[in-house]
């Protein structure tokens, strides 16, 4: 059972401020409980901030073992990012494919290509501009689980749209 | 005779459903909720989240912890659910416990998960409660709402799910019924999170 820590950050700024909460270091202003400092929530992230997207949109998708098909759950989370990201321009995104199969390194990369390949088509698809999306493959070089059985890897079969400002 | 997890779910659902009416005879739910919004071909109450105290709204936190990116954390003693991210940091959604969701802890896997979940009252509750429908469909009146994600550990169905709730105004608390109970859009958002096969740890309570 957790106890009621306080984060570091938050504890650091209570002593220097001798405030009452510490939500407003991390810009929300939702209360801190439970040693959490709030960032953002589903009502005060400020639109078309990275913590709107976070909360109110979400960066993964997940893929069947060895397939770079998008299901009906993926399709609905990539409508949310389109129209998003249609919304607020000033980004352009990566989006980034990983693999978890047992094959070769290459096979695995291979199918992260894939994988963020049919996440951009998918938002170009949706109206998206092409120019602002690019994709990559981690392959299988970053798991996010690392276990023996094979029915745990499925959080490792995703792709993430990660946002990038605009160089201008 | 023993009571196993799956009857008292069932029973549990089904009491919440039917005693609504009468128990909250004097409440006025109408504030917790707002418009109607469609899902997957029915209308459901949208919740009025601002009706919520601001630290049950679904929200990014930093959140120090120890597990994998995408693991789900259902802390029940404080009435959260996380989503963990990298960085220390999650999302985080406010829950309501019901007396389901403090018969167990450990880790888990979502191994299932279902759209408008029906709800069917197992062989040997039927025969002790023989008035029970065999199968209640899932739909707007159904009271696991809009989504369930069912756990499981080494093959085995633990009867532990995380659903929807039709009373907003019980998240946050401690509820009759059911076992880890969300608000309808806050469970939608994390069956789109939480592919079959993501991790779970519910902690351990004091109870």
């Amino acid at each position: 059972m957790r106890g009621p820590v306080v984060s570091r950050a938050c504890a650091v700024a209570l002593l220097a401020a001798g405030l009452a909460g510490c939500g407003q270091f991390g810009g929300s202003s939702a209360p801190s409980v439970n040693g959490d400092t709030p960032i953002a929530t589903v009502l005060d992230a400020p639109k078309g901030s990275p913590s709107d997207f976070d909360v109110n949109v979400g960066r993964r998708v997940f893929f069947a073992a060895n397939s770079a098909e998008l299901g009906d759950t993926d399709r609905a989370t990539l409508d949310k990012q389109a129209a998003w990201l249609k919304h607020y321009t000033p980004y352009r995104m990566v989006v980034e494919g990983y693999a978890d199969e047992p094959g070769s390194a290459a096979a695995n990369l291979e199918l992260g290509k894939r994988r963020a390949g049919a996440v951009v088509a998918y938002l170009v698809h949706r109206g998206v501009a092409a120019s602002r999306l690019r994709a990559v493959s981690y392959g299988d070089t970053r798991p996010v689980r690392r276990c023996a059985d094979a029915s745990c890897w499925s959080q490792n079969r995703r792709a993430v749209t990660v946002l990038d400002a605009v160089a201008s | 005779m023993a009571i196993t997890r799956r009857t008292m779910l069932g029973g549990s659902a089904l009491l919440g459903l039917m005693g609504t009416g009468a128990a909250r005879a004097a409440f006025d739910p109408s504030p917790f909720f707002s418009g109607r919004a469609e899902d997957h071909g029915f209308t459901y109450n949208r919740s009025n989240v601002a009706a919520l105290d601001p630290v049950w709204q679904r929200q990014l936190v930093e959140h120090e912890h120890h597990e994998s990116p995408g693991t789900v954390i259902v802390d029940t003693q404080n009435h959260f659910l996380y989503v963990t991210f990298e960085n220390n940091t999650a999302l985080r959604y406010g829950v309501g416990v019901g007396l389901e969701g403090f018969k167990w802890f450990g880790r888990a896997t979502v191994a299932r998960k279902a759209i408008w979940p029906g709800w069917t009252p197992p062989p040997e509750m039927l025969k002790r409660r023989p008035d029970l429908p065999h199968h209640m469909a899932g739909g707007p009146d159904n009271p696991l709402g809009p989504r369930a994600l069912y756990l499981y550990r080494d093959g085995t169905d633990l009867g532990y799910r995380l659903h929807g709730t039709l009373e907003p105004w019980t998240i946050g608390t401690d509820a009759s019924s059911g076992c880890v109970r969300m608000l309808p859009e806050d469970v939608i958002d994390l069956y789109g999170r939480a592919p079959v096969g993501t991790a779970v740890l519910v902690l351990k309570h004091i109870r």
